[in-house]
């Protein structure tokens, strides 16, 4: 379990930036209420939110993607020095 | 019902493995465990027992106790959607992207029978309102849970064993949340499956082809979207959804085996397993997991259990936090 500790340490990040993003985006966006003229345009707010939304999780795949071929090529050096 | 159901699923697909495995050796229905230096021929499809051992107590159910009919039926239809293309894919072969698209129609059942909820329950904010996206977004988590079970069998016992770890999780958090039907489902679908596992596991005296892998997967999205465990779900499977993320942004879309450039892992003269270490290689949880160095193929098992193990903790964490929070 010690060799694969950063796999343990991604799956924790990736778990809690989860459910601090589904809380960011469920409680904090989506019931947003802008103090704009939009309120004129629901559709075209709804669509905002729903863009920051999406923005938001493919933040989250790409923090996860970094963060594993970060992981990879550590392991590679390690295995390295070891040898 | 959970009990007689589970126990049900669990002898008979125990029985007809080795029936099933012998037929299919007989019709030259047989795999190469290219993870063996002796490379073995192993009978392939014999996923087809977990559908079998599935469909068979889950009539013996519905005629005992007539509870969750509608859920039952588009549970076994959904599984058997499943089972027929994997089936199809086994024999004849599906292009990388026909079979994720194909997938899709898999939730049909559920679509057609209304026996999903389009308020999913997430931790901190409670019950949410998607009656439009839901139905939408429906086939694609179907098919990604599919696709996941199907591309996460690298070694020997890994698909079967920690889609059982995956459904004990499912099954705790339906109690914990008192989803009656992700209950029912969950322990259903256990008993085939641990008893598959048994001859599954290392080494491999089976395999379940594509028609087990896509099956167990399709029954695993099913669970999750009716027995409203979708975020618990989501986090039991990241490993597996990890895996094809990575495979899937590393070789930049859907390819199929053969027109990889290059394999994830290589196998050593002393039948251990090493990553490969070209650029060019895919990235997989097991090229992940060989990267500081090579291992025995029944370590790696191993450390996909662990990791499943890990994650299905998180996923009851996360069940705990949606129970405190409602």
């Amino acid at each position: 379990m010690r060799r694969l500790a950063d796999l343990y340490a991604i799956l924790l990040v990736v778990w809690s930036s989860m459910m601090l993003g589904l809380y960011v985006i469920f409680g904090v966006v989506l019931p947003a209420e802008l103090p704009l003229d939009m309120a004129a345009s629901p559709g075209l707010l709804g669509t905002l939110k729903v863009a920051l939304g999406a923005a938001l999780g493919l933040l989250w795949l790409k923090l996860w993607r970094r963060l594993t071929y970060w992981s990879f090529r550590r392991a590679v050096k390690m295995r390295a020095s070891d040898s | 019902m959970t009990v007689t159901s589970f126990t049900a699923g669990f002898l008979l697909t125990f029985l007809l493995v080795p029936k099933v495995a012998a037929y299919m050796r007989r019709k030259g229905m047989v795999g190469v465990d290219v993870h063996k230096p002796d490379r073995p021929a192993i009978p392939e499809m014999v996923g087809l027992t977990v559908v079998l051992g599935l469909t068979a107590s889950a009539a013996l159910v519905l005629v005992l106790w007539q509870a969750y009919t509608r859920e039952f039926l588009a549970f076994i239809a959904t599984v058997l959607i499943a089972a027929a293309i994997g089936a199809i894919d086994d024999l004849k072969g599906l292009g990388p992207k026909a079979k994720p698209l194909l997938m899709m129609l898999s939730s049909v059942p559920i679509l057609l029978l209304g026996t999903y909820s389009p308020h999913p329950v997430f931790p901190f904010v409670g019950a949410t309102r998607l009656t439009i996206v839901y139905p939408l977004l429906l086939p694609v988590a179907v098919a990604v849970t599919s696709n996941a079970m199907n591309m996460a069998d690298p070694v020997n016992g890994v698909m079967s064993g920690t889609s059982a770890i995956i459904l004990t999780v499912l099954l705790g958090s339906s109690v914990l949340l008192g989803r009656g039907i992700g209950l029912a489902l969950s322990g259903l679908m256990l008993g085939p499956v641990l008893a598959f596992f048994w001859y599954n596991r290392y080494p491999s005296r089976v395999f379940s082809g594509d028609v087990g892998s896509l099956s167990i997967g399709a029954a695993l999205g099913a669970i999750v979207v009716m027995g409203q465990l979708e975020l618990v779900g989501i986090v039991a499977m990241m490993p597996q959804v990890m895996n094809a993320f990575y495979i899937l942004s590393s070789v930049g879309g859907l390819l199929e085996h053969s027109t990889l450039p290059e394999r994830p892992v290589r196998l050593l003269p002393d039948g251990r397993l090493d990553a490969n270490l070209k650029p060019e290689a895919p990235m997989t949880l097991t090229r992940i997991i060989l990267a500081r160095g090579p291992r025995r193929e029944k370590e790696i098992a191993n450390e996909f259990f662990r990791l499943t193990l890990f994650s299905g903790l998180l996923a009851f964490l996360t069940a705990l936090v949606i129970w405190g929070f409602r």
